[in-house]
């Protein structure tokens, strides 16, 4: 066209007439190469060798058909300077495909001749298919030719085809994708049930060439073994089947757990509406006629397929909120112990207990600061860490509650959150066996480690401290007294009260300290844990 | 039985045409190009042309012309096959003196039609 009036203008009208020519040329030729194919195959299963020279005839012209086809939609719309020269190639284009037209309606309606006398239904059902497919591009070519305006009789070259009409009639079609066949995005798997084969046939191939990964069933009980081991993507589900129906194969399928999630369209002759609406309340998702239009089985399929990836997003997305919450809730749970998150959750703003029998111990390492000073920073870490994860461990074995760290102290409490007659037994064990770990822990990392532990038995108030950065934590004379107990106490010993050997009673033995010095106390009656009776 | 001068050069409308055509009942004799088409006509003496107006050698608009001017075939009906389907083309088919014409691809039943009142009209 001449002037640079706009040439993305140009480009665009360009680009809209070869979309045009895709989908309404293009797509049609296609399809009658694919009834080509099925009735080749029905003319071998019927055992109808007759026919097969002729469709290898009409597949030339087939071939010759899509070959012109494929030339005209690739062709450079744009690198013609006169509209003449434009109109002229779409004459020609019009000119030219009614040769192969004519052999393939030809050779279908003599095949259909011939066939009425000795022939299969299926296979004239599907040549008939080929005429009118024939039909169709020739009336679309026609109508397309005069949707931009090509008239043959010009009175006057002023009246001629000016480029605005023709503009005017292509901006009309909205912007299709550049390539009007472009694949799926996504490769889906489809089950195709129906018991006619050239049907089932076309759709297969169809669905195949669109990019998808099709697979068939011939009737109901096969489809529904097919659905609920593979569980597809999608089912296209003919209504009319002899045996188990269309409709019965549906609620079926729907009343299956594992494939009441497929989407389910039905393929209905049209005069089955009746059929078709009963399906859709039963849980179909939509229907397709059964004498389709391939652009319309795409668009349906592709609109099925994507309510069903989104729902699949939706359950994935729900499981992943799920599973974040269970890691948010055993995050809560190091922390707080569990009927504590408990009552939080209820509604409980203030967590504050008074228990009455609750034996503390502190753990101090020896000599650590000098130590961690000498190492470097992860050593000491992973040390650190080693340890009182050990310690941790022995907790939860022992079902003690971890109180706090501090530093290189570890601080734990028994017969809380939940009172236990044996707290103090409990306590002792994990004293015990504490000392060992930590012996060991120090050799095989080439230290000589210990511990100074303290432990007494006593009252506590116990409860959540803090709003933002929680901790259950224990507080009263007890607390104190315990922390006292360590401070005072011997490198690798564990240093108990006389309250708290009162409540381990002879089950273990001591050896007595004497009276110690304690800050706030005044004299006390000390022993030292030495082992299980 | 009546006989028919098929010239088309495609190969496939050929073949399919003419056995089309033989299951009506007639009989045809084929050509696969203008010059050849102009040789049987005057050898063969058919009662009706079917001319495919694109051909070879010599196209079917001057092989109609050159007909219609000989003695021994002008009074040939001569049925024009053509795939230009504009009616501006059916003027410019008669005009080369074809008697009737069809377009691609072909209606059967009116092709029929068509071949039977040209052939009933002959004499007249």
């Amino acid at each position: 066209m001449h002037g640079d009036g706009g040439s993305a203008e140009q480009d665009r009208a360009a680009r809209a007439l070869v979309a045009y020519l895709r989908q309404e040329i293009e797509a049609p030729a296609a399809a009658i190469a694919g009834f080509l194919e099925i009735v080749e195959e029905d003319a071998r299963r019927y055992r109808l060798p007759h026919c097969l020279p002729d469709l290898a005839r009409m597949k030339r012209a087939a071939a010759a058909l899509r070959e012109l086809v494929r030339k005209v939609v690739e062709q450079r719309w744009r690198s013609w300077d006169a509209e003449t020269e434009r109109d002229a190639a779409l004459a020609r284009l019009r000119h030219d495909l009614r040769t192969p037209l004519n052999a393939i309606k030809g050779y279908a309606e003599l095949l259909i001749e011939e066939g009425q006398e000795r022939g299969s239904e299926a296979l004239l059902h599907d040549l008939r298919k080929i005429v009118e497919s024939a039909a169709r591009l020739l009336a679309q070519v026609d109508g397309m030719l005069v949707a931009i305006g090509l008239e043959p009789q010009q009175p006057s070259p002023e009246a001629a085809l000016s480029p605005e009409p023709v503009l005017q009639a292509l901006r009309a079609i909205p912007p299709l994708k550049r390539d009007g066949e472009a694949p799926p995005q996504f490769s889906s798997r489809i089950l195709v049930v129906d018991d006619n084969d050239s049907s089932r046939d076309l759709l297969s191939r169809h669905l195949t060439h669109a990019g998808h990964q099709v697979a068939t069933a011939s009737d109901g009980p096969a489809a529904l073994e097919h659905a609920a081991i593979h569980a597809p993507d999608l089912v296209l589900l003919d209504i009319m089947m002899p045996g188990m129906s269309g409709f019965e194969v549906l609620c079926r399928l729907k009343a299956d757990r594992r494939t009441a999630g497929i989407p389910v369209v039905m393929i209905s002759a049209l005069d089955e509406i009746d059929s078709v609406v009963r399906c859709i309340e039963a849980g179909a998702e939509d229907f397709l006629a059964k004498d389709f239009n391939p652009v319309l089985l795409r668009a349906r399929v592709d609109s099925a397929l994507e309510k069903k990836r989104m729902r699949d997003r939706e359950a994935l997305m729900l499981e992943e909120l799920r599973a974040e919450k269970e890691r948010s809730e055993s995050l809560l749970l190091n922390v707080l112990p569990g009927n504590v998150v408990t009552r939080l959750r209820s509604g409980e703003t203030l967590i504050a207990d008074r228990f009455h029998a609750v034996t503390i111990l502190f753990c101090d390492l020896v000599d650590f600061t000098p130590l961690a000073a000498r190492l470097p920073p992860q050593e000491t870490v992973r040390l650190l860490g080693g340890i009182f994860s050990a310690l941790d461990e022995l907790g939860t074995e022992l079902r003690l509650e971890r109180i706090k760290t501090i530093g290189d102290a570890y601080m734990v409490a028994g017969g809380l959150p939940g009172s236990r007659e044996d707290h103090a037994s409990a306590v002792a064990e994990f004293a015990l066996r504490a000392a060992e770990t930590i012996a060991g822990i120090g050799r095989s990392a080439g230290h000589e480690l210990a511990a100074r532990m303290g432990l007494h038995t006593g009252p506590v108030v116990a409860g959540v401290i803090g709003t933002r950065k929680f901790a259950y934590d224990v507080w009263g004379d007890t607390v104190n007294t315990a922390s006292r107990m360590e401070s005072s106490g011997v490198p690798g010993r564990i240093h108990v009260s006389a309250a708290a050997r009162h409540a381990l009673g002879d089950a273990y033995l001591f050896e007595p300290r004497g009276p110690v010095a304690i800050k706030g106390k005044g004299l006390m009656e000390t022993y030292f844990l030495l082992g299980r009776a | 039985m009546k006989r028919i001068l098929l010239v088309e050069d495609n190969e496939l409308n050929r073949d399919m045409l003419s056995r089309r055509l033989e299951r009506r009942g007639y009989e045809v004799v084929i050509a696969v190009d203008g010059e050849e088409g102009l040789r049987l006509a005057a050898e063969t003496k058919p009662d009706l042309v079917l001319m495919d107006m694109s051909l070879p050698v010599l196209d079917g608009w001057e092989a109609t012309r050159r007909l219609k001017t000989a003695e021994e075939t002008k009074h040939l009906p001569v049925l024009g096959l053509t795939a230009h389907a504009m009616p501006s083309d059916r003027e410019k088919v008669l005009e080369a003196g074809c008697d009737e014409y069809e377009t691609k691809p072909i209606e059967l039943p009116r092709l029929l039609a068509k071949i039977e009142s040209l052939l009933s009209g002959v004499g007249a």
